[in-house]
């Protein structure tokens, strides 16, 4: 197994109740792996907030980023992780 | 011909000559640079030769709608303030929302040209046709909230709106602004501007409305426009109820909310305080600006001593960063009263914050003592004294008269190594963004017309990650001149110049928005735009404001960033170990001058892109 950190922001920070949590996946695990985990900590009630009930892929619109860069850049959902990995999903946000 | 959207006429107020007059808008003028941003800064390049005095009375204080502002399109009741800047040397032009600008097109004009420097401090009135000069005497020290009343009761018509300078700007502190209601055309000085005009105010009453080209068309245009709105995943469902302060979470997430001076970012990072939650709890209503059905403005209430009771409409995002982290302060109540105190004064909230930890820094590492100060203990978080620095600063007591003037002033005066610490390109004080993290966003910094301006090429592939035109590296330096050339030009185009609300780009329209300007401009308007032709405007005016920065003797050498940006790599947070060395700078600045058509050794356009963009005349002007 490997520690990966999962952050989140706004309303799924206060849906987890934390904006950091650590988590443990198996050695060559994806983003999605991280991102179901996430779920589980998150909690039965929440999960819809993160993934689609019907596809359990994650919420369109979300912003999912691997050591600070997007995913769709790094291959995706299907981007493995590595020890110390820091996979940040943020909800859609604007202005400023 | 102008069929709708437009006036058609520009009114001339010389404040030596105490004279108005009318002047009309030409198809030409609008169709190449429809209004807001480009009819001030095309007055500004045609009227305000170089070397001219910000401060004298040969600089001319632009106020612009766009062709859309007092229209029933959402979110468009906006305008822009141009002037030569006092803090830059540059084109100063902000961008200011509310009621005042519906009612300057209500009132039957699209712009107003102030010039000339009144012989004592005076307001001018306008109620259609009728313009008077009146006397400010008694207006003159008053704050904006109480200038804005008094003109009010004075003229018995609670419903003029007016554009007002407090006492930052009778004062000529370069951070000055103009407030009209609790909104502000805010950075870049304007407000000094307008104090060295001796014009405390404008109030201006309106009856007329913004007449509709083609109606069926426009109408179709704006249900599209609206459809869009809908279909936003940010719009309604989160931006109307949390407002700018949402992004305090999630840039703070990304290791980019600056603080301490750009010393503690990723490691500062208050989100619990300062953050989404923590504004909703203080959150007490909306204020929204004229016609927006989106509201994001709020006003917060303080409710801990010694700042209970105080009001803000705000602390917007920006101003939490510079009253709040950049300050080390992370007591959402005294954010709010520091706002809510730099309305009162007239200073910019983004400058003088900026400004503020700058000295804060110094204070630290010795280079201002308790006798320089004045007393006050400058240490980071200490917002009490970070109140009373603000004060001064507008008043020009003590310490205050030395900050006055923003960072670059005060580190020039100061000597030493102080301008290593002073947060700013081409005198304007950095936004909260720490560009180390996105590197399109921090080259928009170097190269922006204003100096260090979030609003003129915001990036918001890399802040919000929206994949438009592309899906890009946060933090990757190749394809970023390209990038930041595309984000300033569709800005000005679609936002600056039509006008509308930014937050429409990028949450709304933000594949489309040339389309989209376009439809709503022609069936207004009765002038035809296509897409490409609004993209171009974006581009010409962008070209327009470089020349005047040419013109004053600006260049490649000036399209930098404070060395703190450039050799200190983020410590902690979401982007550690990032920034923008000389190297990837330059990578980025030979791309973006490229992308622009521009001379890559010194930054000036070229004649040939002058001539593409049907600006000869300006290319004679450089010499070129």
């Amino acid at each position: 197994m490997i520690r990966v950190t999962a952050r989140t922001a706004l309303h799924l920070a206060t849906l987890l109740r934390s904006r950091e949590v650590e988590l443990e996946v198996p050695a060559g695990a994806s983003v999605m792996d991280v991102l179901v985990r996430l779920a589980d900590r998150m909690g039965e009630q929440s999960v819809p907030a993160l993934l689609e009930p019907q596809s359990g892929r994650p919420q369109r619109h979300l912003r999912i980023m691997l050591n600070g860069r997007d995913i769709g850049i790094l291959g995706g959902l299907d981007a493995v992780v590595k020890e110390g990995d820091d996979v940040l999903v943020i909800p859609p946000a604007g202005g400023g | 011909m102008l069929q709708g959207g437009y006036t058609g006429k520009i009114l001339r107020v010389d404040l030596s000559q105490r004279e108005a007059r009318t002047e009309e808008v030409s198809v030409e003028l609008a169709k190449n640079y429809i209004g807001g941003a480009g009819f001030g800064i095309k007055t500004l390049y045609d009227e305000v030769p170089a070397g001219t005095d910000a401060l004298g009375p040969d600089n001319k204080l632009i106020f612009a709608c766009g062709p859309l502002s007092g229209s029933d399109t959402p979110c468009a009741s906006r305008m822009a303030v141009t002037s030569k800047s006092p803090l830059t040397g540059a084109v100063g032009m902000a961008l200011t929302g509310g009621f005042f600008p519906a009612e300057l097109k209500f009132a039957g004009y699209d712009a107003l040209i102030v010039e000339g420097t009144a012989e004592a401090p005076t307001y001018v009135t306008i109620d259609g046709d009728t313009v008077q000069f009146r006397d400010a005497q008694g207006l003159w020290g008053t704050n904006t909230s109480d200038c804005q009343q008094m003109i009010k009761d004075a003229l018995k018509d609670q419903g003029y709106r007016i554009a007002c300078i407090g006492p930052a700007g009778e004062n000529l502190s370069r951070l000055a602004c103009i407030i009209n209601e609790r909104r502000a055309a805010g950075r870049k000085g304007l407000g000094a501007v307008m104090g060295s005009k001796n014009l405390k105010a404008i109030a201006v009453r309106g009856h007329g409305e913004v007449a509709v080209a083609d109606p069926e068309a426009y109408k179709a245009a704006r249900s599209s426009f609206r459809e869009h709105m809908r279909e936003s995943p940010v719009l309604y469902s989160q931006f109307a109820k949390l407002g700018t302060p949402m992004v305090v979470d999630v840039v703070g997430a990304m290791g980019m909310l600056a603080a301490k001076n750009w010393r503690a970012t990723g490691e500062f990072l208050p989100v619990d305080e300062l953050g989404m939650e923590a504004g909703k709890a203080v959150t007490v209503g909306r204020n929204p600006c004229q016609g927006c059905p989106v509201a994001c403005s709020q006003l917060k209430l303080a409710r801990s001593a010694p700042y209970a009771g105080i009001m803000a409409e705000g602390p917007e995002f920006e101003s939490i960063y510079s009253l709040g982290t950049q300050c080390g302060v992370d007591n959402m109540d005294a954010v709010i009263a520091a706002d809510r105190l730099c309305d009162e004064l007239g200073l910019d909230t983004m400058s003088a914050g900026v400004t503020v930890g700058f000295a804060m820094e110094l204070y630290e590492r010795g280079a201002l003592s308790a006798v320089d100060s004045g007393d006050l203990d400058l240490s980071f978080g200490n917002d009490r004294a970070m109140i009373a620095l603000l004060e001064k600063m507008a008043y020009r007591e003590g310490i205050g008269d030395l900050l006055a003037d923003g960072v670059k002033e005060a580190a020039d005066r100061i000597g030493g190594d102080a301008s290593r610490y002073a947060m700013h390109v081409k005198g304007l004080e950095l936004p909260a963004y720490d560009v180390r993290g996105a590197k399109a966003h921090g080259l928009n910094y170097a190269t922006s017309y204003t100096g260090a301006d979030h609003n003129r090429g915001y990036a918001f592939q890399e802040i919000f990650g929206i994949p438009i035109p592309k899906e890009v590296d946060r933090f990757a330096v190749e394809g970023k001149g390209e990038l930041c050339k595309w984000n300033q030009d569709i800005r000005t185009a679609t936002c600056d110049c039509p006008t509308m609300c930014a937050f429409l780009l990028d949450m709304a329209v933000p594949a489309i928005a040339a389309e989209n300007a376009a439809a709503l401009l022609t069936s207004l308007t009765g002038v035809a735009f296509t897409a490409e032709e609004v993209f171009q405007v974006g581009e010409r005016v962008n070209n327009l404001a470089r020349a005047f920065s040419v013109r004053e003797g600006f260049s490649r050498k000036d399209d930098t960033l404070p060395d703190r940006v450039m050799n200190e790599p983020l410590a902690a947070g979401g982007s550690k170990g990032h920034h923008i060395p000389q190297e990837d700078l330059d990578l980025m600045l030979d791309e973006y001058y490229t992308a622009r058509g521009w001379d890559v050794a010194t930054g000036t356009p070229t004649r040939q892109k002058l001539e593409e963009l049907g600006l000869a005349s300006v290319a004679d002007d450089l010499g070129l």
